[in-house]
């Protein structure tokens, strides 16, 4: 189960056959998986500093999407962008959190208060807390995974972002699922 | 809840949340009219991190040693062109903990437009010649894994001020390259992806 998201294979597609300059393709691409991105991030740092990584994350695809390689032929279930995004975000957050490791400052952990709990979010208890005991309850690299699954990266890119095979995603989505079932069932015990 | 509640309320929270995060609104604008030119020490950390992957996915493609000997450029072969990069890795980690250290340079690299050092080139893959290529590997992740230390530690004065450094155009001393070393980090990582998108088209992976 994936959340949905529009297809980015036309934007592609424009790009490629120079109908759209690289800047207009670039914001649309923004428009397509800017909340994705920023959900990626809030959810585990404090909005200030999903801000900045956002930023960073979105600079490095800028640089990158001015000299995009496209493949002869565009497969329309493919999504290079999201994909590309995707292994960013994880290792610009990985050198976020060496930078505050470095720098001795607050646990960015502690920090991450679930961030952009936002108009109608919060009227959804259940759904609200189910999200909180994931994050409680998982490791960093299921959490990676879960937030992948969950907004349609593909098995392959998860496991070349975190350096483990396919099957090794798929048992740690599964793990995440049943640890998050566990933290539901049972609030306050140890993960 | 059983496991298939689960999957799907956490479904819905992760709709819910990512539907209501708000993104800066300036953030587009800012970035498209700054032409990429934002530098911060986490993004070159995860630029670095991002190379030092992909040769670790290379590496571990390069299963058999015939792989390495295929022609990758007209002069070098695969594994010439690991030595190559690891010449650089090791070439840019001498430049910026010398820069950092205040020690001036008392070499020249001479950096012929479109050409590229040739004569230093040749030799550093010379000077490899006896290497494994484990070892080429080996060099090339320690030298990267150092330029990455060093974008989190240097002080913003020497990484976001231009330096002397010893790449010439010309030969001339006085035509020596004046860039940041933020800059020179990037340059890496860009070099760095010419060649391994070159190597990954040849080995068709």
């Amino acid at each position: 189960m994936t959340v949905p998201l529009a297809s980015e294979h036309p934007i592609l597609q424009a790009r490629a056959s120079a109908e759209v300059s690289a800047d207009v393709s670039f914001e649309q691409l923004y428009d397509l998986y800017k909340r994705p991105v920023y959900a990626w991030l809030a959810l585990r740092v404090r909005p200030s500093d999903a801000d900045d990584i956002a930023q960073d994350v979105w600079t490095i695809f800028y640089r990158r999407w001015q000299a995009w390689r496209f493949p002869e032929e565009l497969v329309p279930e493919a999504k290079p962008v999201l994909s590309f995004l995707y292994r960013t975000c994880h290792l610009t957050l990985a050198g976020f959190r060496r930078m505050q490791e470095r720098n001795r400052a607050e646990d960015v952990e502690q920090a991450g208060e679930m961030a952009a709990p936002i108009g109608s979010w919060q009227h959804d208890l259940e759904v609200r807390q189910c999200l909180a005991a994931a994050r409680e309850a998982c490791s960093p690299d299921e959490l990676e995974i879960l937030i992948g699954k969950l907004t349609g990266v593909s098995a392959r890119t998860i496991a070349r972002t975190l350096g483990v095979t396919e099957s090794a995603v798929d048992h740690g989505y599964r793990r995440a699922i049943a640890k998050t079932r566990a933290m539901l069932s049972n609030p306050g015990a140890p993960p | 809840m059983n496991g298939l509640d689960v999957e799907r309320t956490l479904n819905a929270a992760w709709q819910t949340f990512v539907d209501a995060s708000q993104p800066n609104p300036d953030l587009v604008v800012t970035t498209v009219e700054a032409r990429g030119d934002r530098i911060t020490r986490p993004m070159l950390w995860a630029e670095l991190e991002d190379v030092r992957l992909a040769f670790a996915e290379l590496h571990a493609a390069l299963d058999e040693e015939s792989k390495a000997e295929l022609p990758a450029t007209t002069l070098w072969s695969v594994k010439d062109v690991v030595a190559h990069l690891a010449s650089w890795a090791t070439e840019f980690t001498r430049q910026i903990e010398m820069v950092a250290a205040h020690v001036p340079f008392d070499y020249l690299i001479t950096f012929t437009p479109r050409v590229g050092p040739t004569e230093w080139n040749a030799r550093e893959v010379d000077r490899r010649r006896a290497m494994s290529l484990d070892d080429r590997f080996r060099e090339l992740d320690a030298a990267t894994a150092r330029i990455q230390e060093l974008a989190l530690s240097l002080s913003d004065d020497l990484l976001f001020t231009a330096a002397e450094l010893p790449q010439t155009p010309d030969g001339r001393p006085e035509s020596r390259w004046r860039t940041r070393l933020a800059d020179l980090m990037l340059m890496k990582c860009w070099h760095d992806r010419y060649h391994l998108e070159r190597v990954t088209q040849i080995l068709d992976f």
